[in-house]
């Protein structure tokens, strides 16, 4: 079942044209990646599908439900929760409370949210910094905290915008584990990563963005072997 | 139990003891004592209404004179012109109020009116709102409108109105209210969307927080009680004018409190006004006294930058740190 449907999505700026009738879907239970190089209009993407931009013109559904029109948080009551590139905690509260505040979305007491906030919170290893202020975390940290608000919203796609960027590869090792057991569980996924290692690892399907067009869409083995997006994207590696 | 619930409760507490204490204050205190009290009592129940919109959902009204003082007029037309009882006249200033906040708000809100052009909005609808009272001959206009004076017959707990020890208590409880009503917000659902709203609007929407929504019900709750606060400040003084009531100086001096005491904070509008209002009936003397008009103004203004200066977050967080309350 398609979970999530882009039919030639485009968003100009100005004139400039951020993402161009780009058109993919995502499998209900698989881990995606969109990848591109630099102003690909990958965040651009995310931002339409998530409610932050409207789209100039074409459609997005979610779980066969046209999105257009609706704010970002009624997309996430919908189900459809995202991370920012730019980490945003919610600077003045506790490590807690910033989940916490997810989980009000569908546990309307806080005694009930808290303690959902808090199992998130095991489940991401960061239960030991629970009353910490979520502006004392440290980077990797501040990328769990994103994605455990988000995920205390009981989403069912989850859309991470370079959650490895910034990580030490044993970091990014563990983030990656948690995503894996986050999908085993159930949740879709669709991300933007720049570090390959993990979209091989992780991904099943890769959708590529280059100058805001679709060049290529594909397993991750294929996406590696195509010409265009090495040429774009990858580049040669010289024999080591 | 998280940290600051933790901190919400011991502060509870904290407060029973404080009101215990100052409902025997009337034994000892003369009626001049009282009045100031009561008007302690009073700023520091409009700081903690504003507080609720400023201080927990992070947005800046700098024109709550409007509410304040469309709700002392609402109470006070009523029972001057209509002989309707406060009682009745102050749900309806209540309502009228939030009304009014909501549709201020909306209009910004809906148009991404953000931060200090938000403000600038407020400002404007409180000096329209002035202008209007000036020009409205069923107000008075500029020359005010007078309540009738009360008669020998008066039972204070009937038309609200009453001597220092009346106006003591009333305010007392006011305050008290309004403080549990701010304590039981903070700690609810809506407490958490107004921290997460104030904190990273954007980011709170992501996780589904209904900003809009939120941030009207923020207005129209600390519009509507600083409605209640402007009646009682009406019959306090038993005349109303424009200017005082609807003017710029008083939404400065409403927000004044709870900025010196502590933005976000439970206590801070509370102690903010126990400084705040004695220094400024001592500064108004003053500026008589040496017939220096603005003096008290100039004082306002060296004590802000102290503040600033020496608490840049307020006097309660300091003062809770030195009690060690955290």
């Amino acid at each position: 079942m398609k979970l999530l449907t882009l039919e030639g999505v485009s968003k100009r700026f100005a004139g400039l044209k951020a993402v161009s009738e780009v058109s993919f879907t995502v499998e209900d239970g698989s881990i995606s990646a969109l990848i591109g190089p630099n102003g690909a209009g990958k965040t651009t993407c995310f931002n339409l599908i998530a409610g932050v931009l409207a789209p100039s013109a074409g459609r997005i559904a979610f779980a066969g439900r046209d999105l257009a029109g609706l704010e970002p948080e009624q997309i996430c009551t919908l189900g459809v929760a995202r991370t920012f590139q730019v980490v945003r905690p919610l600077a003045g509260m506790s490590v807690l409370e910033n989940v916490t505040v997810g989980a009000l979305l569908r546990n309307p007491s806080i005694a009930g949210a808290t303690g959902e906030a808090m199992r998130v919170l095991e489940k991401l290893g960061l239960a030991a910094k629970a009353a910490f202020p979520a502006s004392d975390l440290t980077l990797p940290d501040r990328k769990l905290l994103e994605v455990g608000k988000a995920l205390a919203t009981r989403p069912k796609l989850l859309l991470l915008d370079e959650v490895m960027a910034g990580l030490r590869p044993t970091e990014a090792d563990r983030m990656a584990e948690v995503l894996r057991g986050l999908n085993r569980d159930g949740l879709t996924i669709l991300l933007i990563e720049h570090v390959m290692r993990v979209v091989m690892a992780l991904a099943q399907k890769v959708v590529v963005l280059h100058h805001g067009e679709k060049i290529a869409e594909g397993t991750p083995r294929e996406i590696t072997a195509d010409p265009r997006v090495i040429e774009s994207y990858l580049g040669r590696r010289k024999a080591a | 139990m998280s940290p600051s619930s933790a901190f919400v409760s011991r502060s509870s507490a904290l407060a029973g003891l404080f009101v215990a204490l100052l409902a025997a204050v009337p034994l000892v205190a003369d009626d001049f004592q009282l009045s100031i009290l009561a008007l302690i009592f009073l700023f520091a129940y409009v700081g903690q209404a504003w507080n609720l919109m400023m201080g927990l959902a992070g947005q800046l009204s700098l024109g709550h004179a409007l509410y304040f003082g469309v709700g002392g007029y609402t109470v006070a037309v009523l029972a001057g012109r209509y002989e309707v009882t406060p009682w009745l006249g102050m749900p309806v200033a209540f309502v009228l109020c939030a009304a009014l906040g909501t549709v201020v708000g909306a209009l910004g809100f809906r148009f991404a009116v953000r931060g200090v052009y938000f403000a600038l909005l407020t400002i404007a609808f409180a000096e329209l709102g002035r202008v209007l009272f000036e020009h409205w001959d069923f107000v008075g206009k500029t020359a005010g409108f007078f309540l009738p004076a009360l008669g020998p017959d008066n039972v204070p707990l009937v038309s609200l109105r009453g001597g220092a020890t009346f106006f003591y208590y009333a305010l007392l409880v006011s305050l008290a209210a309004c403080w549990i009503l701010a304590a039981l917000l903070a700690r609810s659902r809506v407490g958490y969307y107004w921290r997460a709203i104030r904190e990273d609007e954007d980011a709170a929407r992501a996780i589904g927080v209904p900003a809009f929504r939120m941030k009207c019900l923020a207005v129209a709750i600390s519009a509507g009680l600083t409605g209640i606060g402007g009646a009682w400040f009406g019959l306090m003084g038993g005349s109303l004018f424009p200017e005082t009531m609807l003017g710029m100086r008083m939404s400065i001096e409403i927000i004044i409190a709870p900025i010196v005491g502590g933005l976000g904070t439970m206590f801070g509008p509370v102690l903010g006004a126990f400084v705040v209002v004695p220094l400024n009936e001592l500064s108004k003397d003053l500026a008589q006294h040496f017939n220096v008009s603005g003096l008290n103004f100039l004082i306002y203004g060296l004590l802000l930058g102290a503040v600033v200066l020496f608490a840049p977050h307020g006097l309660w967080p300091r003062l809770s740190a030195w009690l060690r309350l955290k």
